[in-house]
């Protein structure tokens, strides 16, 4: 039995790593950066000490130059605080949004399952080609987290029975069993193809 | 149409769809099929026919001297071709299925044949 739940447990937390973006990227290139200002920093004092020439500023001239950073031309200091605050945004943001990945899980008990929205897309789009009685070529499905857009393009002459399409791809998403689920729309084009 | 699920998709491509329409009309126009030129064209998701051709006429001086010709050739030209209007629409929507909405014919020229006694 808890063999059992340590194994949901796991896949759970397989499924998660998967299904959502890592940060890692994000992180090393900012420890990074902290990292080489800090060793920066570090050799300065260090030469400060053993009384040698400074690399490019002495670490008192650095505070000097920090303390007096008010003194700067206005339009200067309004440039360097937006790009900083920029920069602070993006990485809060990286930091906060769900960080989804373009795909989902698959209901299952024995295992993990992911699958990719596109494939769950191309799934849906020849179902629904099927249904609508038209070509492949006419049909383009696009799944984001919630809802799965289904484009028809008519053949000319060929009125499409949008209420069979739409039936066609949700039973295909009752069998799929996804986790979170899809909320299928279909568009129909109003222009048709002569004779596709 | 109902069953249609079971037995799949057929296709009717837009050059198949041009060489039908071009050879419903020729029958019915009474030229060569070759003559007919076909403009396919989608409204709404409707289809559109544009027909252009000659038509096959009496000649004027037989219709002067002969009063019940013009009966006996299928009508004026115009009655001739509303029926040819209405009859390529059904045709080529039993042909290939498509819903026709609207059939465009123009008419080109006349093609002039002697009426000539059946042998």
């Amino acid at each position: 039995m808890s063999q059992a739940s340590s194994e949901s447990s796991t896949y759970r937390r397989i499924r998660r790593r998967e299904l959502h973006s890592p940060r890692s990227g994000a992180s090393i290139v900012v420890a990074s950066l902290v990292v080489l200002a800090l060793a920066y920093v570090a050799t300065e004092t260090v030469l400060a000490i053993a009384q040698q020439s400074p690399l490019l500023v002495s670490p008192t001239d650095m505070g000097k130059g920090i303390a007096g950073a008010t003194s700067l031309d206005t339009g200067i200091l309004i440039a360097a605080g937006v790009v900083v605050a920029l920069i602070g945004i993006v990485l809060i943001v990286i930091a906060v949004a769900p960080g989804r990945r373009a795909r989902r899980g698959i209901d299952s008990e024995r295992t993990a399952v992911v699958v990719d929205n596109e494939v769950i897309a191309s799934a849906l789009a020849r179902h629904a080609a099927r249904a609508g009685r038209v070509s492949p070529d006419n049909v383009s499905v696009s799944v984001s987290h919630r809802a799965a857009v289904v484009d028809l393009t008519p053949a000319s002459g060929m009125p499409v029975d949008k209420d069979a399409v739409l039936a066609a791809v949700q039973a295909e998403l009752d069998t799929l069993g996804l986790a979170p689920t899809l909320t299928p729309r279909v568009v129909i084009s109003s222009r048709g193809k002569v004779g596709a | 149409m109902t069953t249609i699920e079971a037995r799949g998709r057929t296709s009717v491509s837009a050059k198949a769809l041009n060489r039908v329409v071009a050879a419903v009309s020729a029958d019915e126009l009474d030229v060569a099929a070759s003559a007919v030129s076909v403009d396919l064209a989608d409204s709404a998701g409707q289809l559109v026919l544009t027909v252009r051709s000659p038509i096959r006429a009496v000649a004027l001086g037989r219709v002067v001297s002969d009063d019940a010709l013009v009966e006996r050739a299928g009508g004026t030209l115009l009655s001739r071709t509303a029926r040819a209007q209405d009859i390529i629409r059904s045709r080529v929507n039993a042909l290939t299925g498509y819903n026709v909405e609207r059939v465009v014919v123009r008419i080109t020229g006349v093609d002039i044949r002697q009426e000539r006694r059946v042998k």
